[in-house]
């Protein structure tokens, strides 16, 4: 379903973070990306989720080539097809969870009617209807990492990619979030995970990891 | 905290117009107020040849003329021992219009009638059927000798107190001179009593008290000092426009001094739309800052919100829109002040000067601070637009 060929990712001229290098995933997988700091799994997961840009190089998700798209249709492309999941969760601060949940439905111009259903059926998959109301500074770690993926979820995108999602969390949250990426990929999302965690990286079906801008898989095990 | 603060920076802004405007609108309103109780000093007359009615009219002749009503009245009256014995028209007028029944008329090519003192009725004595009488100058000789007749009352028993509000010239005196026989009576060479009121006063008096104007004998008129007889007069010396009433009666006509009050309240309202121009682009650049800051503040924000579907149009529309809503309610806080303060001055001044807020300046203040907030939010909604999403996603 992804398909990235020959990316080349140049920073400050001469810091070459991707080296022409090439990932193929699949529709259904459960990845994980991982790789030393400043290595470019940041970059790389940018790249897929087209808010960055490769300087040489294509990229096909479904077949389509998404490098040749403008960035209107890029940006509808986004809204569609990916959700965003963040280290520091990301929420929009001092509004509730439900209106966190509601923004994206916004920007996708679902109607208001189907809105509430929507909210609430993906807040009962997360078990957080509770906090529906609730403002989410007022959230724990756990808690808000559940409302970002929740958001995520929401537009009922192709592929989530997460940066680092459990690396604020304690052990038993991180358990607990990586039992719901299960549950989602099960139900046939694709995820891919930045990590350096290699507990969590070996909890999924493949893994890659980035080496002098080429992105090799690896067998852990 | 700094969102409120620029609101109530807006509302100032806002608030310093509408004190500029409700002060001019204001003195527009006191003086016009004034000026109607002023003559209409230009008596045209029309001559209407298919009947012997002459027409004395007020500014304005492309008025219908109503028709009008004529009657006869005589009395006795004593003046130092003698009796007088005076025949007079009452002549009834439609409401901007002096239907004046002249003796002979019909064979008198009569020009002009001229005002010697005093005015015309106002459109709304007219209208609320005041009763105002415009008297010639020789019933004012018999009836009020040695007093200024004006501002004086005419009693007529059962009918009214009319209020003598201006004097004309003898119409009679004019057809003597140019050798025409007058009618004959009592009176031989001396002039017709002439009394002028308003034709819907007339009508009122007809319908309403059915009275047969076929006066007979003795009617009496008592002359009585008007209490608010000055009060125009005070009410001109008061005023910022310093001229001298026989001066008003000579050369002012009221459409005249109303363009003369048009042309100083116009210079006035120079000076305050400047200072609001001027205001209006302070405030602009108080929001243009505040927007920034809010941006800034939110750098991060809206790196989330395009990763979460927001393209640039609906970054720009949000920026926009946060900025229209501080700026209505900034108009909102400013009008409702205004609104409150209006109503304390109304209460406190209440009879001595007219406060007028008008709605066209509240609807000006809205649609401003809309273009406003448009104009001077567009800058910072564009560079909200143009924050590069990878950077805004980074953490701090
Ligand atoms: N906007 C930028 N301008 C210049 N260099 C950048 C920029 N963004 C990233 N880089 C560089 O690109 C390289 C890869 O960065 P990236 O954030 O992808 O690393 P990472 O693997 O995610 O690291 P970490 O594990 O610390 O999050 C780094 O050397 C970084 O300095
Ligand atoms: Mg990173």
């Amino acid at each position: 379903m992804i398909e990235i060929r020959n990316c080349l990712k140049v920073y400050d001229q001469n810091n070459i973070v991707l080296d022409y290098a090439n990932l193929s995933i699949k529709a259904g997988e459960m990845v994980a990306i991982i790789g030393e700091s400043g290595v470019g799994k940041s970059t790389l997961l940018n790249i897929i989720g087209t808010v960055d840009k490769m300087d040489e190089g294509k990229y096909f998700f479904d077949n389509k080539e998404i490098s040749k798209y403008k960035n209107k249709a890029i940006a509808q492309f986004r809204t569609k097809n990916i959700g965003f999941v963040f280290q520091l969760y990301y929420l929009i601060p001092q509004l509730t969870v439900y209106e966190n949940l509601d923004i994206p439905l916004n920007y996708a111009k679902i109607p208001l009617k189907l809105r509430d259903e929507m909210i609430l059926n993906v807040l009962k998959q997360l078990s957080v209807e509770h906090l529906k109301n609730k403002n989410v500074d007022n959230l724990s770690g756990g808690e808000k990492q559940r409302v970002a993926i929740a958001r995520a979820l929401i537009n009922q995108p192709k592929v989530i990619i997460a940066d680092e999602p459990t690396g604020n969390l304690d052990n038993k949250n991180t358990i607990n979030i990586m039992k719901l990426f299960h549950n989602i990929n099960k139900e046939g999302t694709t995820i891919i995970i930045v990590t350096h965690d290699l507990e969590i990286a070996g909890q999924c079906q493949k893994v890659y990891e980035i080496i002098n801008g080429k992105i090799i898989e690896r067998n852990l095990n | 905290m700094r969102t409120i603060l620029t609101i109530i920076g807006l509302s100032i802004g806002t608030i310093v117009f509408l004190i500029g405007s409700t002060i001019v609108d204001s003195l527009k309103m006191n003086m016009i107020e004034k000026i109607d109780e002023f003559p209409d000093n230009i008596i045209i007359y029309q001559d209407i040849s298919s009947n012997s009615f002459a027409y004395l009219s007020k500014m304005d002749h492309n008025e219908t003329i109503t028709p009008y009503n004529k009657v006869k009245v005589s009395d006795n009256i004593f003046i130092k021992n003698t009796q007088y014995i005076i025949n007079y028209d009452i002549t009834g007028t439609s409401n901007n219009f002096v239907n004046s029944g002249v003796p002979g008329s019909g064979e008198i090519p009569f020009s002009q009638i001229n005002y010697l003192s005093g005015r015309v009725w106002s459109k709304k004595e007219s209208e609320e059927k005041q009763l105002v009488v415009v008297i010639s100058k020789y019933t004012a000789e018999l009836l009020f000798p040695g007093k200024n007749p004006l501002e004086q009352f005419l009693l007529i028993p059962g009918i009214g107190r009319f209020k003598v509000i201006g004097i004309v010239n003898d119409l009679k005196e004019f057809a003597v001179q140019k050798d025409f026989p007058t009618k004959e009576n009592n009176r031989l060479n001396l002039p017709d009593a002439d009394v002028y009121i308003p034709y819907t006063t007339f009508i009122k008096i007809v319908n309403e008290k059915e009275i047969d104007l076929e006066y007979g004998d003795n009617i009496q008129f008592v002359v009585q000092k008007n209490r608010y007889a000055d009060k125009i007069t005070e009410a001109i010396k008061k005023s910022d426009f310093q001229f001298e009433l026989s001066q008003l009666n000579n050369n002012y006509t009221r459409n005249k001094i109303l363009l003369t009050i048009n042309e100083d309240l116009q210079s006035f309202n120079i000076i305050f739309v400047s200072i609001y121009t001027l205001s209006i682009i302070l405030c602009g650049f108080i929001v243009m800052n505040t927007m920034f800051f809010s941006i800034k503040e939110r750098f991060h924000e809206i790196g989330i919100r395009q990763a979460i579907g927001a393209n640039k149009s609906d970054i720009l529309i949000q920026f926009l829109y946060e900025c229209g809503v501080y700026n209505f309610l900034a108009v909102v806080l400013g009008v409702s002040v205004m609104i409150f303060l209006v109503s304390v001055f109304k209460i406190v001044l209440i009879n001595h000067f007219i406060i007028y807020l008008s709605i066209q300046s509240i609807f000006i203040v809205f649609l401003v601070s809309f273009l406003q907030s448009f104009i001077f939010g567009l800058i910072p909604a564009i560079y909200a637009t143009k924050i590069d999403i990878i950077e805004a996603l980074k953490f701090e």
